[in-house]
């Protein structure tokens, strides 16, 4: 039976795209009108979810790279996909063949990861209040309210 | 559907400009080229102080067509885009490999339509009368911005100094008056809203607009420009227009500048991380198309430029001069 921890989890770059800088990523989602920012441990588990792997994957990945226990590391990577998935920044895949993770130096020690977001600017972004428009006149004329 | 949808509307508006006679001028953005015609007057009277300076003599290599719907409604047609999307006030398409592309805001009452292979754009507004005031400092940017792409430019939001200076930072931060500041003490503007930048080492900003625009208090600062103020202006900002002697039509950059009110003038290192987060997201917001290339382009613009935080106090006119003073 698939559970939940099978998915592979993977970013969403259907609506974001992202640029490394060092030690830091800037991400941008263009479908929610924010960005982010994701520095040393955070933009490293950004960079294992680029190709995709599960949490299980991701966790022992991680627990092996910064040399620190799954029981010790499990809840603030837990949290932080949490907080990736609300912000529709990851897609979920049924896992089918063995994703073998991309090994990954660490340069700076085991930190929570954090997800900085900011939302300054979500008025310039779409906003779609419900209107009609009757498809038969099409553009640009939108349906007489009376 | 959509492909010939914009090659319809622009094939339209090319021979309803023939027929009505509408007025023409040229114009040069960097590589950017335009012929616009507009078909009423009043359109001409409220879109081309932002542009005057840019104005030239020799024909461009593409042409806009401004219609304001008005007076002057195009034939109706279906509904071109899915019909899941009946409910939206906002749509936006963009074909590269093809050459076409449009944005409709529905909300504004603004199309922009390009064709690439038929060097033809239309630009129609439901009615200028009920545009909001920001679109005519900075008009016809949609359809500028699909054409700097074609010639391998980008659309910034940000200010771009005489110096190379490229200024950014959060709205209401200080940004255009500082910008305006530095031009009453003597350097020349090459954008205070939107420039256009041609990647290259080093990238090099094009004008565009000559618009400035700044909130009353801004003006309470710089009583200056006070009688620059165009007339029925309306929103949180003034509309001004610089002075052809003001502008620069293009600067190579040498340094990116994201500004923030601070307890005295001065300018320190930021991360280049931080400087892409003050440029990038406000221009790709306000595009709506190709964006990710934009991410693409402004962090490489990032990556070659040095890039400071510009902390500013006290007098507008002199407070970038007074950080560089403090620049080794």
């Amino acid at each position: 039976m698939v559970t939940a921890q099978d998915f592979i989890l993977k970013i969403n770059t259907e609506y974001s795209s992202f640029e490394r800088f060092g030690d830091e990523v800037v991400v941008v989602n263009f479908l929610k009108g924010k960005y982010y920012n994701l520095e040393g441990t955070a933009g490293v588990i950004w960079d294992l979810l680029f190709n995709g792997m599960t949490l299980s994957q991701l966790i022992d990945c991680l627990a092996k790279l910064y040399q620190i226990d799954t029981e010790t590391i499990s809840p603030h990577i837990s949290s932080f996909i949490e907080q990736l998935k609300d912000e529709q920044l990851l897609t979920l895949a049924a896992s089918t063949d063995e994703v073998e993770p991309e090994p990954t130096e660490v340069s700076s020690p085991f930190s929570p990861p954090l997800l900085q977001v900011f939302d300054d600017l979500q008025d310039l972004v779409i906003l779609d209040p419900i209107h009609d428009v009757e498809a038969e006149r099409g553009w640009p004329a939108r349906s007489d309210p009376s | 559907m959509i492909d010939q949808f914009i090659r319809e509307k622009c094939e339209w508006a090319a021979k309803l400009c023939k027929q009505m006679g509408a007025t023409q001028k040229h114009y040069r953005f960097g590589p950017v080229r335009p012929t616009i015609q507009f078909i009423r007057d009043d359109c001409l009277k409220e879109y081309t102080p932002a542009l005057t300076h840019a104005n030239i003599d020799q024909n461009g290599d593409f042409t806009i067509y401004v219609v304001n719907g008005a007076f002057i409604e195009p034939p109706p047609t279906k509904w071109i885009f899915p019909q899941d999307t009946l409910d939206k006030l906002r749509q936006a398409y963009w074909e590269p490999n093809k050459g076409y592309a449009l944005t409709a805001d529905d909300a504004q009452g603004i199309w922009s339509l390009y064709d690439r292979k038929a060097g033809r754009a239309l630009y129609w507004v439901r009615d200028l009368l009920t545009l909001p005031d920001w679109e005519f400092g900075a008009p016809l940017r949609q359809i500028l911005h699909w054409r700097a792409m074609d010639t391998g430019c980008q659309l910034a939001h940000g200010a771009v100094l005489e110096g190379g200076i490229l200024i950014t930072g959060k709205g209401g931060v200080g940004k255009s008056t500082t910008a305006m500041g530095a031009v009453l003490n003597g350097r020349r503007m090459v954008g205070e809203d939107f420039v256009l930048i041609q990647p290259g080492n080093p990238p090099i900003a094009h004008s565009i607009y000559c618009t400035v625009k700044l909130s009353e208090h801004s003006i309470r600062l710089l009583p200056e420009v006070a009688p620059l103020v165009a007339p029925g202006t309306k929103g949180e900002k003034r509309r001004l227009y610089l002075d052809k002697k003001n502008m620069l039509n293009s600067v190579p950059l040498e340094k990116l500048m994201v500004v923030k009110v601070g307890q005295k003038n001065r300018i320190t290192p930021l991360s280049r991380a931080a400087a892409l987060q003050a440029l990038a997201p406000s221009t790709l917001f306000l595009m709506h198309t190709a964006q990710k290339q934009q991410l693409k382009v402004l962090a490489e613009i990032v990556r070659l430029l040095p890039c400071f935080l510009l902390e500013v106090n006290g007098d507008p006119k002199t407070c970038l001069e007074d950080a560089c003073a403090g620049l080794v």
